[in-house]
């Protein structure tokens, strides 16, 4: 055989499609379609998949178990190894149901999220479970999503976001958390360490801990939009003792509200 | 019954192995006969268990005419590596699926049973079994040839594979602005 030949391009588009999965990337899966005219369509075209745990089985809307139970199928059904785009998200139906989600069922709904999807990731999700009810946070463990360019996180209740302590958001450029609880140092690190391409951030937190130590430092970022409804200070010793360093050279839009809680 | 681990026993092992009519023997394109454990050779090839099960396997050598003797000489190292190392665990089959990942990380010998393989009998493996059907040697080699891509440009990997780039310049800086958001940081 001779050492120039191409053997990897006569390989049958079913290993190809198996190999450029093992990547264990989407993004680098995806990058192959530029070597050459045979590698273009191998993924074919990223599909796109919309879930609602209330539309899966209307009408009538199912309990909130069975709804769970439906998303888990319908990812475990969906055999395209890369999606561009990955919705999950609850009418009100369900929500009255009585229990919350599951931390570890949302948080593994977001890790394979963080393995198969490119591009956009939107995730609502309704109140957590908690074991005995009163103000017991869920954790939900936000992994590095690599490939994902815009990501909207829309939760209700006491969602407490833990973003990865290592990895990058690399193509993020729309972050919007909606209602969930972080850490002042967390923020800090996912937004000037973790998200080197952000433009646009909405972050709208019930609850900050650790205020003091929120500092958005960001070469790209262009617009912020800036929510607090608590801090685990008093208001008033958070605006006496502490200040928020922002030091955003792009910044067009800044948006900063705190309110009482 | 026991099966030789190296070719060293290969002779030795045949003549057992043919009274026990525990192996079958295998013809390469160009010839060559070569044994493998009968259970091993059902178990990780869907076409060689067909066959067996059919009656279609000859005793003076089943033709296997898309395969070269390099080639089968690995596939049947590779049964009767697997007839001998792997106990019990399920070498669960790799449907791709979104949900779990079935796929179970090549072991520490089948790591080193592809890596010994050169660029060319790499490839010749793996289109070996994929004609046989042996979804774990393919999960094995394509895991193998995965490893050769990670980290590497588009331009680094042309040069590993000898791919040809045959798009036009205004091709390639149309799909890249298609596809920016995975070419962010080049």
């Amino acid at each position: 055989m001779s050492a120039d030949e191409d053997r990897i391009s006569d390989l049958p588009d079913e290993l190809l499609h198996r190999i450029l999965v093992r990547l264990g990337s989407a993004r680098a899966a995806v990058r192959t379609g530029v070597l050459s005219r045979r590698w273009r369509h191998i993924l074919g075209p990223l599909p796109e998949l919309f879930l609602n745990g209330d539309d899966l089985d209307a009408p009538p809307p199912p309990p909130l178990k069975s709804s769970l139970d439906n998303i888990d199928a319908a990812l475990a059904a969906c055999d395209a190894p890369i999606l561009r785009r990955l919705d999950i998200g609850w009418a009100l139906s369900s929500i009255v149901d009585g229990r919350g989600i599951p931390a570890v069922r949302a948080t593994r709904w977001l890790r394979l999220a963080s393995e198969h999807v490119v591009d956009q990731l939107h995730i609502d999700l309704p109140r957590p479970e908690v074991a005995n009810g009163e103000e017991e946070e869920a954790v939900l463990q936000l992994p590095a999503c690599e490939a994902v360019t815009s990501m909207n996180l829309i939760l209700e209740g006491s969602w407490r976001i833990q973003p990865p302590s290592a990895g990058l958001f690399a193509a993020l450029t729309n972050l919007t958390i909606h209602c969930g609880r972080m850490d002042g140092a967390e923020l800090t690190a996912l937004v000037c360490t973790q998200c080197p391409c952000l433009v646009r951030l909405k972050v709208s937190l019930m609850l900050l801990v650790n205020a003091s130590d929120v500092s958005i430092r960001s070469d790209s970022l262009q617009s912020l939009r800036f929510t607090v409804w608590k801090t685990d200070q008093s208001l008033q010793q958070f605006f006496v003792m502490n200040r928020l360093e922002i030091v955003a050279p792009r910044m067009e839009k800044l948006s900063f509200i705190y309110r009482h809680g | 019954m026991e099966v030789d681990k190296g070719k060293g026993e290969a002779e030795e092992t045949r003549k057992v192995a043919e009274a026990d009519r525990d192996t079958v023997t295998l013809k390469s394109s160009d010839g060559k006969l070569f044994e493998v454990s009968k259970e091993a050779a059902a178990r990780l090839s869907t076409v060689l268990a067909g066959m067996i099960a059919g009656g279609s396997i000859d005793d003076n050598g089943t033709d296997l005419k898309q395969i070269g003797s390099e080639a089968l000489e690995n596939v049947v190292d590779y049964c009767n590596k697997h007839a001998n190392s792997i106990p019990s665990a399920a070498l669960i089959s790799s449907s791709i699926s979104f949900n779990t990942a079935p796929f179970k990380e090549p072991e520490e010998w089948e790591r080193k049973f592809v890596d010994r393989l050169s660029h060319d009998a790499l490839f010749d493996l793996v289109e070996a079994a994929n004609f046989l059907g042996m979804e774990r040697l393919l999960d094995v080699t394509c895991h193998k040839i995965s490893e050769m891509m990670k980290g590497k440009s588009p331009d680094q990997i042309r040069e590993v594979f000898n791919i040809k780039n045959d798009y036009t310049k205004e091709e390639l800086e149309e799909i890249r602005q298609e596809l920016a958001w995975a070419f962010y940081d080049d």
